[in-house]
Formats: C-alpha cells, sequence, structure tokens
C-alpha cells in the first residue's frame, strides 16, 4: 500500500523523469540529435533573425542614451586620435607605394586577397562565456566549416564550427577548443594562441629564445592553412614563463568587443600568394 | 495536433528569445534566464506532472539546439520544476497581487543557482578553470547578481500573465476541437 501511494507521488514523477533525461544525456548519440537540431535552426531562422535584430536595436537605443554624457570627452579623444590616424595613415600610403613596386620588382604576386561575405550576428552563447556565435549565412550561402570569420580590418573573430541551410556557428578565438598558429609581429616569435574558456586569449609555446614585448601585435601566421597569414589577434600583455618553465606565454587582448559585435564577414576563398 | 503545435512553436519562440534576443542584449548574464523563469512560471501555472510536459520538450531542445546533444541542464529544469511546486503548496500564497512578486523573486533566486551550475557543472573545464583562477567572483558577485535578480524577475512579471493566457487559450481550442469531432 505504501509502495503504491510512493509511485504516485510527484517525487518518484521527479525522479523517474530524471532517470530518463540522465540516461538520454549518456545514450543518446549526436549523429541522432544532429539532424534534430539542424531541423529546428531551419523553422527557427525568422525567430533568430526578428529577436536578434530587435535586441541589437534595443541595445543601440540603450547606448545611444548611456553615452550622452560622455559624448564630449568622446569627441576630444576621436579628434585627438583622428589626427595621430591621418599622420599614421599617410606615411602607411607612402609605404604601400613602396611596397608595391617591390614586391612587383621581385616577381611576387599581391598580397592576400580574400573574398569575404558578409553576416550578421543572430545568436550567442548562452553560457554568456563568449564562446561561439551564430550568423545568418549558411549552406544554401556556400559557407562552409572550417572557414575563417574576420571583422572587416582583418581582424580575426574565429572560425565557421557548424553549418546548417541558412545559419552557421562561428567557434570563438576564446572557446576552449580554439587553436591558432600565431606570430608576434615584432619579434617574429611563433606560438599558438589558445582561448581561456571565454575569459580571454593565451599566446602559449613560445620558445624561450624567442621575444615576447608588451604591446605588440599577434597575428596569424598561415601554418596549418587553417587560416591566412596577417590576419590580427590581438595585442601582447604580461608576458611569462608558463608553470612547467619550458615555453613563455602572455594574455592578448582582442581589439574587438565581442558583445557588441553585429557584423562580420566570413573568409569564403583566400588567394595565398 | 494543432495545440502539439501551437506547443512547439512557443518552446521555438522561448528559446529562440533566449538565444537571439536576452543573449545578444545582456552577453555577460552566462544564464539561460528565459528557460529558467519559463520552467518556475509553467510549474506555477500548470503544476509540477502536467508542467514537465513543456519543460523537459524546452531544456531538451534548448540543450539540442545549444550544444548537439542533451545535457544536464535538463535534470536541472526537472529538478528547479519540483522544487518550485514543493515551495508553491508549503508557501500557500496566491500568484497574484503581491505574491506574484514572491514568485519573482523565486524566479531570480532559480537563476542564481542555475548560474553556479552552469558554471560549475555543465561547462566541464571551463568550471574548473574559473574556480582555480579566480573568475568566479568577478563572473558572480556584485553587479552580475543584481543584473541577474532584476532580469529575471522582470521577465517573471511579464512572462507570468502571458502564459497563463496562453495555457487558457489552449484549453479553449482543445475543447472547440473536442465538440467539432463530437
Amino acid at each position: 500500500m505504501t509502495q503504491k501511494r510512493f509511485l504516485r507521488t510527484k517525487f518518484f514523477t521527479a525522479l523517474v523523469v530524471s532517470v530518463v533525461v540522465i540516461a538520454s544525456v549518456f545514450w543518446l548519440p549526436r549523429p541522432l540529435t544532429d539532424p534534430i537540431r539542424k531541423s529546428i535552426l531551419l523553422v527557427a531562422f525568422p525567430f533568430e533573425k526578428a529577436f536578434s535584430v530587435a535586441a541589437f536595436e534595443t541595445a543601440d537605443t540603450f547606448r545611444f542614451f548611456s553615452s550622452i554624457g560622455n559624448l564630449k570627452n568622446e569627441n576630444e579623444r576621436l579628434e585627438k586620435e583622428r589626427l595621430r590616424l591621418s599622420a599614421e595613415n599617410a606615411r602607411l600610403i607612402d609605404i604601400g607605394k613602396e611596397n608595391e613596386e617591390l614586391r612587383s620588382e621581385l616577381g611576387l604576386l599581391p598580397r592576400e586577397q580574400y573574398e569575404l561575405k558578409a553576416a550578421s550576428v543572430i545568436g550567442r552563447d548562452a553560457g554568456g562565456l563568449g564562446n561561439w556565435l551564430s550568423i545568418d549565412q549558411g549552406a544554401l550561402q556556400g559557407i562552409v566549416s572550417g572557414m575563417p570569420v574576420i571583422v572587416d580590418a582583418g581582424i580575426l573573430v574565429g572560425r565557421v564550427s557548424d553549418v546548417s541551410a541558412s545559419s552557421s556557428r562561428v567557434m570563438l578565438l576564446s572557446n576552449p577548443e580554439s587553436i591558432v598558429n600565431g606570430s608576434e609581429t615584432g619579434t617574429e616569435a611563433s606560438g599558438i594562441v589558445k582561448g581561456e574558456h571565454g575569459l580571454g586569449l593565451l599566446f602559449d609555446m613560445v620558445l624561450q629564445t624567442d621575444v615576447l614585448k608588451e604591446g605588440d601585435s599577434v597575428v596569424t601566421s598561415g601554418l596549418g592553412g587553417v587560416f591566412p597569414k596577417g590576419l590580427l589577434i590581438g595585442t601582447i600583455q604580461e608576458p611569462r614563463f608558463s608553470e612547467d618553465r619550458l615555453f613563455q606565454q602572455a594574455s592578448l587582448v582582442s581589439p574587438i568587443e565581442i558583445d557588441r559585435l553585429r557584423y562580420v564577414f566570413v573568409i569564403t576563398n583566400t588567394r595565398m600568394p | 495536433m494543432k495545440t502539439l503545435l501551437i506547443r512547439f512553436l512557443l518552446l521555438l519562440i522561448v528559446i529562440f528569445f533566449q538565444l537571439s534576443f536576452l543573449d545578444i542584449l545582456f552577453p555577460q548574464l552566462a544564464v539561460p534566464i528565459g528557460i529558467v523563469v519559463c520552467t518556475v512560471v509553467w510549474t506555477l501555472v500548470q503544476g509540477f506532472p502536467r508542467a514537465l510536459w513543456m519543460t523537459v520538450p524546452l531544456s531538451v531542445l534548448y540543450e539540442i539546439v545549444v550544444s548537439g546533444s542533451v545535457g544536464i541542464f535538463s535534470v536541472f529544469s526537472i529538478v528547479l520544476a519540483y522544487g518550485v511546486s514543493f515551495l508553491s503548496r508549503r508557501l500557500l500564497i496566491e500568484e497574484r497581487g503581491n505574491g506574484i512578486f514572491l514568485y519573482a523573486v523565486v524566479a531570480a533566486g532559480a537563476a542564481l543557482v542555475c548560474r553556479i551550475f552552469l558554471i560549475a557543472f555543465l561547462a566541464g573545464d571551463t568550471g574548473v578553470y574559473v574556480f582555480r583562477t579566480g573568475g568566479f567572483s568577478s563572473l558572480f558577485v556584485g553587479i552580475p547578481i543584481m543584473r541577474i535578480v532584476v532580469i529575471s524577475s522582470v521577465l517573471f512579471i511579464v512572462a507570468y500573465p502571458l502564459m497563463r493566457r496562453f495555457e487558457n487559450y489552449i484549453v479553449r481550442i482543445s475543447q472547440q476541437q473536442f465538440l467539432n469531432v463530437r
């Protein structure tokens, strides 16, 4: 009698459902859930698009009102920055011309020219630890898993990790599974850039004989062929030795704010020199 | 069949409201507040065993969309539904007027517990890493707590009457279908 009563309790129901769910955690294979996931993403694409546009517009409105107080200081800072960049731009145009001439004299092909596909961000890591984001370009638009994703100035964001019909998932550099070959622009020290569980980037496995300078930029080295050479990853901060003291490592500060990222570009084709 | 489709559509809306609205608008929350709040609301509106018909598919679909497999978050949502039902029976507070604010606090508490749960268990290595590097305090203490409490409370207060209306609508459709068949 007591047993029958126990079988009717809410606790028993919760227990049974939990056991079934736990069993599915271990026994539901990914090949079985993948078609479900892709179908859901296909059906829900209009919701994703509508919600993401609403979210970005709301965020922009909030940001506009909260930034009114800082506009004067920001304007002064930007004016200084504009003058500095104008001078630098003039210098770089000159260097660019010189570079073109030298390249043509040496018979080198032009530097990388990427074929880019613009994409809007339509979803983000629910865990909030900056591990991935969703974009509105998928297999139908020619996106393939592994393609590098950048923002317009050639700054690396991550790579496409999962593609469905009309949307794709981008694994960000801060994802713990992300590994990119990088090299320092100044001293040419090379190593690998790893994600630190959404908390930042780590430039690791740099030889002890190489020099790491704080403030220098780290770019993709092109090794491995996944990412083209020369995409900016971040600037070096706090160079140090690894725990086992076999290598050097440093934290990297990315110039992009992933939280505010609305549009990205997928490199669909790279013509390497 | 019609009601089933409508329910499925609502699940999709909730999931993508979380992934494409809340996570874009509040990227630092690190907790699926929308899913947690809906679990609490459904448990209050429908009662424990019946609420499972919505909360379990919600959390399972959510996890499949996010990670491609069913994870431990679904178990959390069952425990959460049971806990809310347990509390609501013992508190014996009406789900209207000031009572709603008390349940909003329960929803906020559930979101906070979910955050600890996600960082500690669901993220695997990430949880260990966050604890080891001392990042836990930065992810949890201070403003993030306030943000989670405020947003989940507001969300609960908005979602509760909407879900109630939705369930009434579903009942009406079911009755119409039943009468047509008769």
